[in-house]
């Protein structure tokens, strides 16, 4: 009895604060509240947001940018990632980055660090990695993510990277590291094998040295004179038995796929945790007449590549429409994921979560939409 | 395709790729300045709101009464022109901003935003001023077009044109379904689809009594009277505006209606052609331009509804120039012309037509 008082209390509270959000809804309708508080406290309201305070280059088109975040982000997980969101030309592109920084960062509190590698044709990563970014102010998700350590450290830890995939494996690292230096052990053996451009381009890489209890193993594709490669043998080579180590891999498509199957050969996938990091236009290719659209909500997937109004009523859905012609905008539509191009201005569009006119927009990519 | 002009069909052609090089270069020109002007706009209207409603629960204070609701009203004035009108029509929809959706937005009326999406966005603005088919031309309260037919009870209409004012924002909301013919029929004839937006319209409009009639008043005690009175006015006076406005842009006299069959076929020529035939412009400070949503403009928001509303006057001058160019018509004048274009077209229209029926004004 005793423990139920407190959870009807709990019960009661929230039930009250349900129905003073409610009736507040009623005051402001057709509003919601918070877009009058954040009318007048825009700093306490509204989305998270953070400010560029400093960039630090690596090499070309690779920097780390130092946020502050605001009094309301929730400290990470190391391993995890955010949403940032920019405005670019008054459009806003929204792109995840693994938080890079350990959670308790040197540089204080509410700070992150996210290390980001620019794509060369992309339009958001050349302008983050740019100097002109500092002092820019973006939006940010709260941290997500499930690739995180274990609550329990294992005895023994094996993380594989590629190129920037270390970006959520270097949280883990330096804050197992904070660990180390703490209490003098960090807790569990662990093993680095990084695979790098060139010694130049590998990330971290002093840093990483200088951390006592890690076996670093960093295999670049200019000491090796061809691009590397991994199988279950020469994952052997570093850890005899790595079946049997909790294992971490974050990296380009191909090296995750040869993670995966050395695991597997040794019948131990269960031990390997994964992280991808995903563009719009990852599988189906670009351009016109390539890729697949997929209906959400009705599960139908076609490969049919004239206006997305046209595959839908194609395909028996009744999405609503209008003009047909652009103009009225009865026919918008969430587009959950993928690229498309806007045949009113032949703008592409790679951002996840925005409304498309289907009566003028065609699938380049694999599409995911909201019918 | 009947064609509404003396442009032969090479001209019309012409006509139609110039406006569309116009409207492609204002779609390209969308971008941080249009944002951040729609933000700052709404940052004000909602401030404007905030303190109005503030000044009315004060109104015993002397003056505070009028200042608070001269506030609401510009409040409401801003959010339904300026505001709504133009997000729903998803003219700052290229940033991705999920508050300037236009397929979410909820604007400050009696009218649910879906319906006003279909008859105005679709309905309106792809058949306008087609007989029969744009239900603007009249709200269907109103003879505005000669080829509406004439009955006796269309003789007060100037009287109906005046109380539709008042109500504007529940004319709004009725013209979606044919109301005489609604309430006329027996529940279970009506037309489901009809039924549906009855009941959507009753919600919507029960929401915006209890806010603005009901718990506002109540909230403010002893003075509820005061804050009921601000709340009425502030609502008349939307209305009455946004009444004037819209009569400004479709009904002075030169704006043009169109047969149904002018429809087949059409291109895009004709299209543009028609839009600038049936819409008329008013002349004015730029506070008034921002109080009529840019609908001052009506001629450039009918060719390009979906370009930020503000960049409409700077677009005009090269409307104007495209129009000279074609020796097409440019119809625009100060508000209190056109006003008074349109009322003396409902005047004249609530008169049985002569016996020879009037042709459409030949260009």
């Amino acid at each position: 009895m005793d423990t139920l008082q407190p959870v009807m209390a709990d019960q009661f509270v929230e039930s009250l604060r349900t129905a003073l959000d409610r009736a507040l809804g009623w005051l402001t309708y057709p509003r919601k509240p918070e877009e009058y508080f954040a009318a007048l406290a825009p700093r306490h309201f509204g989305p998270l947001r953070a400010e560029i305070i400093a960039l630090e280059p690596h090499f070309d088109g690779c920097a780390t940018l130092v946020l502050r975040t605001d009094k309301r982000f929730v400290a990470h997980k190391p391993g995890q990632f955010v949403a940032l969101t920019l405005e670019i030309d008054g459009v806003r592109r929204t792109r995840c980055f693994s938080i890079s920084s350990a959670p308790r960062s040197a540089r204080g509190p509410r700070v992150i660090e996210l290390t980001i590698k620019s794509t060369a044709r992309g339009t958001v990563t050349p302008r983050l990695v740019h100097p002109s970014i500092v002092g820019t102010t973006v939006e940010l998700s709260p941290p997500r993510g499930s690739f995180v350590l274990d609550d329990e450290l294992p005895p023994r830890l094996l993380f594989i990277t590629g190129g920037s995939g270390i970006t959520p494996v270097i949280s883990m690292l330096r804050a197992l590291d904070q660990k180390a230096i703490r209490e003098g052990a960090p807790g569990a053996k662990g093993t680095l094998l990084h695979f790098a451009k060139s010694e130049r381009e590998a990330l971290f890489l002093d840093e990483l040295k200088q951390m006592p209890w890690l076996d670093l193993h960093l295999v670049t594709e200019e000491a090796l004179g061809r691009m590397p490669s991994l199988d279950e043998a020469s994952l052997a080579a570093v850890v005899s038995d790595f079946e049997d180590t909790r294992a971490y891999a974050c990296g380009p498509a191909p090296l995750l796929k040869a993670v995966e199957a050395a695991f597997a050969a040794r019948g131990a996938p269960g031990a390997l945790t994964i992280e991808r990091f995903q563009s719009a236009f990852d599988s189906g290719g670009e351009g016109e007449g390539k890729g697949t659209v997929h209906f959400a909500r009705s599960n139908k997937t076609v490969n049919d590549h004239r206006t997305l109004l046209v595959v839908a009523e194609e395909q028996g859905l009744e999405p609503k429409s209008g003009c047909r012609m652009g103009i009225c905008g009865t026919c918008h539509c969430k587009k959950l994921s993928g690229a498309t191009r806007d045949l009113r201005t032949g703008e592409v569009s790679t951002e996840a979560n925005v409304d498309i006119a289907l009566c003028s927009t065609v699938a380049i990519g694999d599409v995911s939409i909201d019918l | 395709m009947k064609n509404n002009c003396q442009l032969n069909a090479a001209q019309l052609e012409a006509f139609g790729d110039e406006m569309y090089a116009i409207h492609q270069r204002a779609r390209a020109a969308r971008g941080a300045e249009d944002l951040a002007y729609i933000r700052g706009v709404m940052r004000t209207q909602l401030r404007c709101e905030i303190a109005g409603r503030a000044l009315l629960f004060a109104s015993f204070v002397p003056g505070a009464w009028l200042a608070g609701t001269s506030l609401l009203s510009l409040s409401k004035i801003l959010e339904n022109m300026e505001i709504g009108h133009n997000v729903m029509h998803g003219q700052y929809e290229f940033s991705g901003d999920p508050a300037l959706s236009s397929r979410t937005y909820e604007w400050d009326s009696t009218c649910p935003s879906d319906q006003w999406r279909h008859s105005h966005n679709y309905l309106h603005h792809t058949f306008t001023n087609v007989s029969g088919v744009d239900h603007d031309l009249g709200y269907r309260v109103l003879r505005v077009d000669d080829k509406q037919p004439w009955r006796w009870h269309r003789v007060p209409q100037l009287a109906y044109a005046a109380g539709l004012a008042a109500v504007f924002q529940w004319g709004i909301a009725g013209h979606n379904v044919d109301m005489p013919k609604y309430l006329t029929t027996p529940s279970a004839e009506r037309d489901p689809e009809d039924v549906r937006r009855v009941r959507e319209m009753k919600a919507k409009s029960w929401r915006q009594v209890r806010k603005d009639y009901l718990l506002f008043p109540l909230l403010a005690g002893p003075n509820a009277l005061a804050v009921l009175a601000g709340n009425v006015v502030a609502n008349l006076a939307r209305n009455l505006w946004s009444a004037a406005v819209i009569y400004c842009g479709h009904f002075p006299e030169q704006a043009q209606t169109f047969a149904p069959e002018t429809l087949e076929g059409e291109g895009r020529g004709h299209f543009y052609l028609r839009q600038l035939l049936g819409s008329a412009n008013f002349e004015g400070p730029r506070w008034l331009h921002v109080l009529s949503g840019h609908l001052s403009h009506q001629i450039e928001h009918h060719l390009f509804p979906d370009v930020p509303a503000w960049r409409y006057p700077a677009l005009s001058k090269e409307v104007r120039a495209v129009c000279e160019k074609y020796r097409l018509p440019y119809n625009t004048g100060t508000l209190s012309s056109q006003l008074s274009s349109a009322l003396r077209r409902i005047a004249r229209l609530s008169l049985p037509p002569a016996a020879e029926p009037a042709l459409a004004p030949a260009l």
